[in-house]
């Protein structure tokens, strides 16, 4: 099992968005860029689930992606490599990730748009650091 | 091997860990020593706001504290340039309301790129439901139409 190092921290806050690959059962791949990848523990990190997207179809039907992360401050960039575990949607890591949405909906008046489906827990196989 | 390699890395981690909560415990007791130097409430709070710029680098901070019915007030403020004493927030509006709600630490690194993300993602296309195909004009499969030289 794979762990994230306190240096790539930094690359989990939200600052640069992330860039995330999935692939589909057919085999079409899709690209998207979301706004955080969330730290929970050493071997796992999450992403939120606020729509049913392409990205959520295709992990769902074929649990491996990759997520690119950009540490802030040095540009340093790393290759995370995922198998989607699970989703929560009654637990203290849903509950920090929803209170995250919710505040910046509520300052756009949008907090009845912008609920979280789930947190969708992903193991992390392995963590390459790009030259 | 491995198991001791593993045991290597596990002290290791232990004692990173130890150490930190060493150190937080010192930086606590450096923050009670300096509140305990006065009885004022207003100099208490920016002693905690000046301690949190020095340990922690929180450059800017306030503190706010519940007033009347669904309110927070601001009483004291570091690192801004107006103070803002006194301005009130509703609690369940915002990032500052939203914390106070839920009683949870919200952290957002940048802000600005949620709320534009917020306003792009309320485009339809971004929700596979109501998924908008766009059809190509002209040829149903254009790749039928090129021809790869070898």
């Amino acid at each position: 099992m794979a762990n994230i190092t306190e240096h790539i921290h930094g690359a989990l806050q939200g600052i640069i968005p992330s860039t995330f690959v999935t692939c589909s059962a057919d085999g079409i791949p899709n690209v998207s860029y979301i706004s955080q990848v969330y730290y929970v523990d050493d071997a796992h990190v999450a992403l939120s689930h606020q729509f049913f997207n392409k990205s959520v179809r295709n992990f769902y039907e074929n649990p491996y992606a990759v997520a690119l992360v950009i540490h802030p401050e040095t540009a340093q960039q790393w290759r995370i490599y995922l198998q989607y575990s699970h989703s929560e949607t009654d637990s203290e890591l849903f509950e920090q990730m929803s209170a995250q949405l919710e505040a910046i909906a509520t300052m756009m008046g949008m907090e009845d748009v912008f609920n979280l489906k789930a947190a969708e827990v992903f193991e992390i196989l392995s963590v390459e650091e790009i030259q | 091997m491995k198991d001791s390699a593993f045991s290597g890395v596990s002290q290791e981690r232990l004692a990173e860990k130890l150490n930190r909560k060493h150190k937080e415990l010192e930086i606590l007791a450096e923050i009670f020593s300096q509140i305990r130097t006065t009885v004022d409430l207003d100099c208490i709070l920016n002693h905690i706001l000046n301690q949190l710029d020095v340990y922690f680098g929180f450059k800017y901070s306030m503190i706010l504290l519940s007033g009347n019915r669904n309110f927070l007030k601001v009483v004291a403020s570091h690192g801004y340039q107006e103070k803002s004493i006194g301005a009130k927030v509703e609690i369940g509006k915002g990032i500052i309301g939203i914390a106070a709600k839920r009683k949870k630490i919200i952290r957002i690194g940048n802000i600005n790129h949620n709320l534009k993300y917020l306003v792009a993602g309320e485009s339809p296309g971004e929700n596979l439901e109501n998924e908008i195909i766009i059809k190509l004009q002209g040829l149903q499969n254009p790749q039928s139409q090129v021809q790869f030289l070898s």
